[in-house]
């Protein structure tokens, strides 16, 4: 029975690498392999970039009053992971599709890149609301 | 992040290395930025070698077609060679090998972009 480590972070940019360590830590401990650790950072990073562009309500500058929380559980076959932050409802999956890059280059899309990813490395993606929570579940398997 | 350059020919090889993501983007942008003004017929292709790259999230991504769609409305060329597996498994994941043209390897994105350059390059290396 793996014991989850949950942690809370503002969502500010000078938080991301405390949330990057804290992944880092809870995978060593766990002995998962580098490149899966890598794929748990990148979704990661997407979720926590999304809670802190579009999730919170725009503020002069980063507001410290913007929480986020991740809760992991890694074993040798995987972790189990739970994002969540206090942001207005908002499901960021729902009609979510990757860009399109077959047009003329003039028309693709800069951004909208990173929660579609988030889609495609995830297994069992789920939002929820929950209370004032935003509430994202997902498990990413070992490599290999 | 810093870029390390070496001309060949009409070829810039741009070394970029660590990770490109939410931190790091900016300052990746900024310093791509004065090399993508020459970036244009008569001027330079840019070859990005990510052969030290080991992580790139989608601000990464956001700054390299930025980075292209200048090139394009000069005329010019730019692409990525060397990518990492897990990075180049990002890059197919996300789609993104459609955006924006990657090669194996450094020498063949000079043979291919800047084949003038080509022999310079062989000799040097």
């Amino acid at each position: 029975m793996v014991t989850p480590r949950t942690r809370r972070f503002d969502a500010r940019l000078d938080a991301l690498n405390k949330l990057q360590e804290f992944v880092e830590d809870c995978c060593a401990d766990a002995g998962i392999d580098p490149r899966t650790i890598s794929v748990l950072m990148l979704i990661c990073e997407e979720l926590f970039e999304n809670s802190r562009r579009h999730g919170y309500p725009a503020t002069p500058g980063d507001s410290p009053e913007q929480p986020v929380w991740l809760t992991l559980a890694a074993t040798s076959k995987g972790i189990d992971a739970i994002y969540e932050d206090a942001a207005p409802a908002y499901d960021p999956f729902a009609n979510i599709s990757l860009p399109d890059y077959s047009g003329p280059a003039e028309t693709w899309p800069v951004g909208g890149l990173g929660i579609p990813l988030v889609t495609r490395l995830t297994r069992g993606l789920r939002y929820v609301r929950t209370g004032t929570r935003n509430r994202i579940t997902f498990s990413v398997p070992v490599d290999g | 992040m810093q870029l390390t350059e070496e001309r060949i020919g009409n070829a810039l090889l741009l070394k970029a290395s660590g990770r490109l993501d939410s931190n790091t983007a900016a300052t990746f942008k900024t310093a791509l930025q004065p090399y993508l003004e020459q970036c244009k017929p008569g001027g330079h292709v840019i070859v990005l070698d990510f052969a030290t790259i080991d992580y790139i999230s989608s601000m990464g991504f956001q700054v390299l077609l930025v980075a292209q769609n200048r090139a394009k409305t000069q005329y010019g060329s730019i692409a990525i060679a060397a990518l990492q597996p897990g990075v180049r498994a990002v890059f197919e994941i996300a789609n993104f090998s459609k955006a924006i043209r990657c090669f194996d390897s450094v020498r063949d994105a000079i043979a291919e972009l800047a084949p003038a350059a080509f022999a310079s390059y062989i000799k040097g290396a």
